[in-house]
C-alpha cells in the first residue's frame, strides 16, 4: 500500500510554501515508517540539520523491536544518534481514544502513529509520519505533519543533498513504498530525471540480499 | 530550526567552497548548535578526503552530525563516532572507532565542554599517529580541557575572523592538508560558526 500524498503538495509551489509556512518547531516526534525509510536512505543523521531533537515514542521502539532482525540498523541508529530521544510520557487514554475512532479496529495496528500524534500534540512538536491515517489524526489535532519525501525535499532544497533521485530509489529498493507521483513531483522541481513506473517496480522487487522492512 | 535567516536557499547557491562569509551564512542555515558515515553524491569539490569528527560529549554530537551533513555536500567522507561511545568511562577506543580513526587524514575535534575519556583518546591517538588534528574550542571552556592539544583554536565571538585566519595559517603549513585543503578549511569554518551560534542562541 502506498502512503498518502503529502498534503503540502497541493499548494502551488514548494518555494512559496516554504516562505510562508516554515517548520515551526525544532523538535519532531517520529513514527516507525519515517524512521525506517530515512534509515534505509542513510539520512537519519542528516535530519539533524532540520531538528534539534527527534522524539521516538515508546510504541515506535516496540514496533522496531518486534522485528528486530530486519530493523537492526534503525534500532542501532536511535542508540547512536544522541538527538534521538526516547519519550515515554503521554496520556495513554488519548491514544486509546484515537485508536477507537478507527473504522477498522485491528488490534496492534496504527498504535505507533497514534502515540506519535498524541505525543506531538502534547509537546507541540512536528510529527513525522507517512501513514494516511496518522496524517489525518495529525490534521485533526492541528499538529504540523510531514513525511519522508518532504524531509528529503527539504534537505535538497536547503542544499544538504545534491540530488533526490538516488535517495528515493535507495528507499524504494529497501521496500519502502513511497508514492511515486509525489517523488516525481519533487524531482520535477529540481529538474531531475523522473522515476518511471518500470524503475519503481523493478526497485521494489525483493533482492536476495536486501533488508526487509518494517 | 534549519534556517535562522528566515529564508530558504537553493542548493546551487549554497555549494560554494572556501568563501568564509558564505560559509558562515550556510552554518546559520544549519541550525543553532552545530554520526555515522555518509558518502557524498554528485560532483564534489574535493572528493575523497576522509575526516573524523571528535566531539566532547553526547550532547555535542548534533554539531558533529551537522558538520558531517555539510561535509558530504563538499565531497568529504566524514565519520562521527556513535553517541554511546561517550558513555564509556574507559579510554579504550571501540574497534570501529579506531578503524575509522586510522583511515582518517584529518581529525576535527569540537570541544564545547570537558571531553569524555573516549574523546580524549581519539585526540591523543590522532596526535600519536601524526594525523592532522584541528581542535576547535567554544569560548569559555577551561584551558585544562584542551591545552595539551596544540595548536587549538578558541572561537572568539567578538571577532570570529581571527580564528578563521589562525586556521588558514595553520593549514597553510601542513602537508597533510594538501589534498582537499579548501574543503578542510570550509569544514573548520563551519565548526567555528556552529559553535558561535550554539553559544549565542541555544544555551
Amino acid at each position: 500500500m502506498q502512503a498518502d500524498p503529502d498534503p503540502s503538495l497541493s499548494t502551488p509551489t514548494p518555494t512559496q510554501r516554504d516562505a510562508t509556512q516554515p517548520v515551526k518547531s525544532t523538535t519532531a516526534t517520529i513514527d516507525t515508517s519515517v524512521l525506517c525509510s530515512l534509515q534505509s536512505a542513510q539520512l537519519l543523521g542528516a535530519i539533524s540539520v532540520l531538528f534539534d531533537r527527534v522524539l521516538v515514542p515508546q510504541r515506535v521502539r516496540k514496533e522496531l523491536s518486534a522485528r528486530a532482525e530486519s530493523n537492526r540498523a534503525a534500532l542501532s541508529a536511535i542508540q547512536e544518534f544522541a538527538f534521538f530521544e526516547h519519550c515515554d510520557e503521554f496520556d495513554a487514554s488519548l491514544v486509546r481514544w484515537l485508536l477507537d475512532t478507527r473504522q477498522n479496529l485491528k488490534q496492534g495496528r496504527d498504535e505507533g502513529e497514534a502515540e506519535a500524534v498524541i505525543q506531538a500534540a502534547e509537546r507541540s512538536t512536528v510529527v513525522l509520519v507517512d501513514d494516511p491515517l496518522g496524517r489525518k489524526w495529525a490534521k485533526s489535532h492541528a499538529v504540523e505533519c510531514h513525511g519522508t519525501i518532504w524531509l528529503c525535499r527539504e534537505l535538497r532544497f536547503r542544499g544538504y543533498l545534491r540530488e533526490l533521485r538516488l535517495y528515493f530509489l535507495r528507499m524504494v529498493s529497501h521496500g519502502r513504498r513511497l508514492p511515486l507521483e509525489d517523488m516525481n513531483r519533487y524531482l520535477t522541481e529540481f529538474d531531475e530525471a523522473l522515476i518511471t513506473q518500470q524503475e519503481y517496480e523493478s526497485a521494489l522487487t525483493p533482492k536476495p540480499d536486501s533488508d526487509s522492512v518494517y | 530550526m534549519g534556517n535562522l535567516l528566515g529564508a530558504t536557499c537553493k542548493p546551487e547557491r549554497a555549494i560554494i567552497a572556501g568563501e568564509p562569509e558564505t560559509l558562515r551564512q550556510r552554518a546559520h542555515h544549519c541550525g543553532r548548535n552545530g554520526a555515522r558515515l555518509i558518502s557524498c553524491v554528485g560532483s564534489p569539490v574535493e572528493a575523497g578526503v576522509r575526516v573524523f569528527i571528535s566531539y566532547s560529549t553526547a550532547l555535542d554530537q548534533i554539531i558533529a552530525l551537522r558538520l558531517q551533513t555539510i561535509a558530504a555536500v563538499y565531497g568529504m567522507t566524514v565519520y562521527v563516532p556513535p553517541a554511546n561511545t561517550r558513555r564509556y568511562a574507559a579510554p579504550q577506543l571501540a574497534p570501529e572507532v579506531l578503524s575509522e580513526l586510522n583511515q582518517a587524514e584529518v581529525v576535527l575535534a569540537v570541544i564545547t565542554q570537558q571531553p569524555t575519556a573516549s574523546a580524549l583518546s581519539e585526540m591523543n591517538h590522532a596526535v600519536q599517529t601524526g594525523r592532522l588534528l584541528i581542535p576547535i574550542v567554544s569560548p569559555g571552556v577551561p584551558l585544562e580541557y584542551y591545552s595539551q592539544f596544540q595548536p587549538y583554536f578558541v572561537v572568539n565571538p567578538a571577532d570570529p575572523s581571527t580564528t578563521e585566519q589562525e586556521i588558514v595559517q595553520y593549514l597553510a603549513g601542513k602537508q597533510q592538508a594538501e589534498r582537499g585543503k579548501t574543503a578542510i578549511f570550509a569544514l573548520a569554518i563551519f565548526a567555528v560558526a556552529l559553535l558561535l551560534l550554539g553559544g549565542s542562541d541555544s544555551k
